[in-house]
């Protein structure tokens, strides 16, 4: 279990700090960030996933957040209504969501069922 | 081993891949069914963003889901096999033995002196973690590149393996 424990804070505390950061500092997160940090964090989840669906999904879903950042990032005020400027925040948060969830089912199997430690020393 | 019984063992190693098979189906059926539910309401509400996470999430996180499911049994399985076994010191001592790697033997080696179990439990639990689909599960986590992981799973195992075995 604390394995399992450790896993969730390295996994999913750490990764979301800058989202945490900037709501804290300013009440507010723009898109940008909320774009990058779902890339980085899919791109890792799929990283460290042993799921073939998983670690395969996250290449194409990191490959969305970068268009949303690069949408959001380089529009004009003409493309204010393109779908991945308008609904970004919602696709690269439902993202992040749905990386953290299977990364907590994943890890539970892995750390709680299976006793794999997450760091030996 | 006759022929005839190598048949018998693999036809009943197909029967437990048809098992996890409609498993599968039937979760992925399942799965549709709530996105096209979820579908349905997302349309009434007009929120049609939503959707297209939900597709791509429910059966990501369900395909997650069934992989632990696959595991919990696996270890349940694994349980059952070893409460076969009386001699827990000869399991031991030969699971992790780097001398004898048990899963190339057919018959069991003899470490140390200790006493044997009988060929038949022996050759069960070869043949479960060699072919079939839970045990080859099971024998991934039972030989994981960690030795503090094996030894918890282990004992785990054993522990659920006593209650079994107290239960008959």
């Amino acid at each position: 279990m604390q394995a399992f424990l450790v896993s969730l804070i390295g996994g999913c505390l750490f990764p979301i700090l800058p989202v945490l950061v900037e709501f804290g500092l300013t009440n507010a997160v723009r898109l940008e960030t909320l774009a990058v940090t779902s890339t980085v964090y899919a791109a890792a989840v799929g990283m460290a996933s042993r799921n073939q669906a998983i670690a395969f999904s996250s290449f194409f879903f990191s490959l969305i957040c970068i268009v949303i950042y690069s949408a959001e990032t380089y529009k004009t005020p003409a493309q204010e209504g393109m779908p991945f400027i308008k609904y970004g925040a919602l696709i690269s948060g439902g993202i992040m969501l749905i990386y953290f969830a299977s990364y907590v089912i994943e890890r539970f199997s892995r750390h709680y069922i299976e006793s794999e430690p997450y760091v030996e020393f | 081993m006759s022929l005839l019984e190598r048949l018998r063992r693999n036809f009943y190693r197909k029967e437990q891949e048809a098992a996890i098979t409609i498993v599968a189906v039937a979760m992925t059926c399942g799965m549709l069914l709530l996105m096209y539910f979820l579908a349905i309401g997302a349309t009434l509400w007009s929120i049609g963003t939503f959707v297209v996470i939900d597709v791509a999430g429910v059966v990501l996180i369900g395909s997650v889901a069934l992989d632990m499911l696959r595991r919990v049994e696996a270890k349940r399985q694994l349980a059952s096999k070893l409460s076969l076994f009386t001699n827990e010191r000869y399991l031991w001592t030969l699971l992790y033995s780097p001398v004898f790697p048990p899963l190339r033997f057919e018959y069991p080696p003899q470490p140390l002196g200790l006493e044997l179990p009988p060929p038949e439990q022996w050759m069960e639990l070869w043949e479960f973690l060699r072919l079939d689909p839970f045990g080859r599960i099971a024998s991934q986590a039972l030989y994981q590149r960690s030795l503090q992981g094996r030894d918890r799973y282990l004992t785990q195992v054993m522990r659920m393996a006593d209650r079994i075995r107290r239960r008959r």
